[in-house]
């Protein structure tokens, strides 16, 4: 195995310090990139309260104790007097809902349950929408209560917010997709990281074992060309796997938890499957790039497909002439592959299908790229 | 003496080019034979054939009594190459180098540490094992060059030009070392377009042109082929037309010039002309100063058999 030894010595002097560089990069960013996700997201579930301003001009026992309620319900808002007040809450977004209460509403609301404050609301706003939801129980419930005769306001008014106090416990069962959307868009960025250090690995270390007079050396010698380059290849298939598990343990490093589950071991296999392609990419290049090219068309290539192939922007934002085109980039199947994935509820063949189809369609890139770096490698050959 | 290599009508062409016009070559054991002819007349293409490392396309190899073809690694592992270029890896260092290309053929871990250990030795880079190549001088990097092909102790070394670039001092230390190689037991394949080194180290010579052997043998062979011979160049005070005229009634004199002060004798065949000149000087009352010899050389032979010199 002397081939492969000299291929770990060569990739550790020519190619290791740039994946690393690579890595440490990508693992800044990814670390940032989770960082900020974890503090915009919660875990739990809390309640959320509407901002209420309750205008009382009635003053009754009723408005009281309805202003009261609405009150210790929300998160209330001073308003300032007059119409041109209430305009500016809702303008400026101060407020969701504005109660209010018109003189005698008390009276007229315990004759016969049918009057309503005035209100406004906050157009387009949910929280507006339970603010008036809460408003309109605690009316009707209270109604409800004066109407059967067998209560005092007072008993009425208790029994009403003893109803409305009950609440549901909430508790998060499914996994929360949100977070799974963070992890896949960290793997889809995965796609630029592991085209570069697969692509420096592979092509800088098989460059300088293809040099011209060295490699004649290896020929005069009593081992067989197609051992030496198999033990070359062995050596190119460890170095990306060994980049391709740096990188999955970089995401497991960052989201922990949130990668052992079964869209962690996809996204695992997609990695896998892509790193293998890169590995095809890489033999190729590595046999028609030139040493002192190889920076700048592994640069073309990691941004050129990542653009492309919706890496760094997501494919829903791709315009459709965009995607037509970013079906030869190997890249737009990965990102496809992630999608497909992230898109799973329940994980069987029939749901599984299309991702299982993109990743197949990775399989024929590297298929592809293996096959023309050996027309390379024989088209050299001859011409040698 | 037994045949390390024969090459029989051995035809290499590219394309409309032929490199190699049915060359033959017999390569006894423990020669140093020379394979000397200007750039470009086939010299390397034939090592390289030698090796299998180029398909040719009409003739027959044999080396140690076999047929050479690429797959023959029990040839290959007697041969060891020094290649024109550096044929080291930039990444590795002097002794990983050495210790890579002699683990191409050795695979014990121990003997190959032995026989590294003789190779940096042989060629004096025991003080620059930790050097990676790019740090080391032109003439360091040809004795590595040399180290990688001889490490693992082959009965029959081929060196390609291995001097070419190298600096005088590191010329004769290569060319020392060739010596010794072949003194160990080694049998040498030894191509150069210097006609000098050929002549200094080669017991047998093989003069090519255009893919083809001109002319093969010992330098002293080689030498008889050409009507030249030695040419003798005496300062004198003065000389008449008739003791000019006498001269040339030497035996062995060809032609007799006298101009500036000096006459240029030419001898035919082989040296040995100038004591009769001292004698006919001395009888014939001439005084003379300093007296010059100068033998044919290789260059010479070349000239003589191709009409063009190496230089060319």
């Amino acid at each position: 195995m002397q081939a492969f030894k000299l291929y770990f010595k060569i990739f550790k002097r020519s190619a290791f310090f740039m994946v690393l560089l690579y890595l440490l990069i990508f693992g800044l960013i990814v670390a940032l990139f989770a960082l900020n996700f974890k503090s915009s997201s919660d875990m739990g579930f809390e309640a959320q309260r509407s901002r209420i301003a309750v205008v009382d001009n009635d003053n009754s026992k009723f408005s009281k104790a309805f202003a009261s309620y609405i009150n210790e319900n929300s998160q209330p808002v001073e308003l300032g007097t007059g119409e041109q007040a209430i305009k500016d809450a809702l303008f400026f977004n101060d407020a969701d809902y504005i109660i209010i209460i018109p003189k005698g509403f008390g009276e007229d609301f315990l004759k016969d349950g049918n009057a309503r404050p005035q209100s406004y609301s906050l157009p387009n706003s949910m929280r507006a929408v339970y603010a008036q939801r809460m408003a309109e129980s605690y009316l009707k419930l209270f109604d409800l209560y004066i109407k059967s005769g067998n209560f005092s306001f007072e008993q009425a008014k208790e029994n009403v917010e003893a109803d409305l106090a009950l609440k549901t416990k909430t508790s998060i069962v499914s996994i929360n997709k949100s977070d799974t959307g963070s992890l896949k868009r960290t793997v889809d960025y995965v796609a630029y990281a592991i085209t570069c250090m697969v692509i420096l690995s592979v092509s800088l270390t098989m460059l300088a074992i293809e040099k011209g007079d060295a490699k004649k050396r290896n020929l005069a010698s009593p081992i067989s060309a197609s051992k030496i380059g198999l033990q070359v290849f062995l050596g190119n298939a460890v170095v990306s796997l060994i980049c391709c598990g740096m990188i999955i343990l970089l995401v497991i490093a960052i989201f922990r938890e949130d990668f052992f589950n079964i869209y962690g071991a996809w996204y695992s296999l997609n990695i896998l499957i892509y790193t293998l392609v890169c590995l095809g990419m890489s033999f190729l290049i590595g046999n028609l790039v030139p040493k002192n090219a190889v920076n700048a068309v592994c640069n073309v290539i990691a941004l050129g497909g990542s653009f492309l192939g919706g890496a760094f922007v997501p494919q829903s934002l791709l315009s459709e002439t965009v995607k037509n085109i970013a079906v030869i980039d190997p890249i737009f199947w990965f990102v496809k592959a992630n999608n497909e994935i992230l898109s799973i509820s329940t994980f069987n063949l029939k749901t599984l299908s299309p991702a299982l189809y993109c990743m197949l369609v990775q399989l024929l890139f590297a298929a592809l790229f293996f096959s023309a770096a050996m027309l390379a490698i024989k088209y050299k050959r001859t011409k040698s | 003496m037994e045949t390390v290599v024969k090459i029989e009508n051995l035809v290499k062409r590219y394309d409309e080019l032929v490199a190699l016009d049915h060359l033959n070559l017999n390569i006894a054991s423990g020669e140093i034979f020379g394979l000397l002819g200007p750039n470009g007349s086939g010299k390397t293409t034939a090592i390289s054939c030698m090796l299998s490392l180029l398909e040719f396309n009409k003739g027959k190899i044999e080396i140690f009594g076999k047929e050479m073809t690429p797959t023959a690694y029990d040839i290959k592992r007697q041969i060891g190459v020094v290649f024109q270029n550096v044929a080291v890896f930039d990444e590795l260092t002097v002794y990983e180098n050495i210790d890579y290309f002699c683990g191409l053929y050795v695979y014990d871990k121990k003997e190959r540490k032995k026989l590294v250990d003789e190779a940096i030795d042989f060629v004096g880079l025991g003080d620059f094992i930790k050097f990676r190549p790019k740090k080391l001088s032109g003439g360091l990097l040809r004795r590595l060059n040399i180290a990688c092909g001889i490490a693992h102790k082959p009965k029959l070394i081929i060196f390609d030009e291995p001097t070419v670039a190298v600096d005088p001092q590191s010329r004769n230390n290569i060319l020392e070392g060739i010596k010794r190689l072949n003194s160990e037991g080694a049998t040498i394949i030894y191509t150069s377009h210097y006609m000098e080194e050929v002549e200094q180290i080669c017991s047998r010579i093989a003069i090519l042109d255009k893919g083809r052997v001109i002319a093969q043998g010992t330098k002293e062979e080689l030498k008889d082929m050409i009507s030249k011979g030695e040419k003798i160049s005496v300062q004198v005070y003065g000389i008449s037309e008739e003791q000019l005229a006498k001269m040339l009634k030497i035996p062995g004199v060809a032609g007799a010039d006298f101009a500036d002060g000096t006459i240029s004798i030419s001898m035919n065949g082989k040296s040995g002309g100038i004591a009769q000149i001292i004698e006919f000087l001395n009888e014939n009352n001439i005084g003379y100063g300093r007296i010059a010899s100068e033998l044919p050389t290789l260059n010479d032979v070349f000239l003589e058999l191709t009409g063009k010199t190496f230089r060319d």
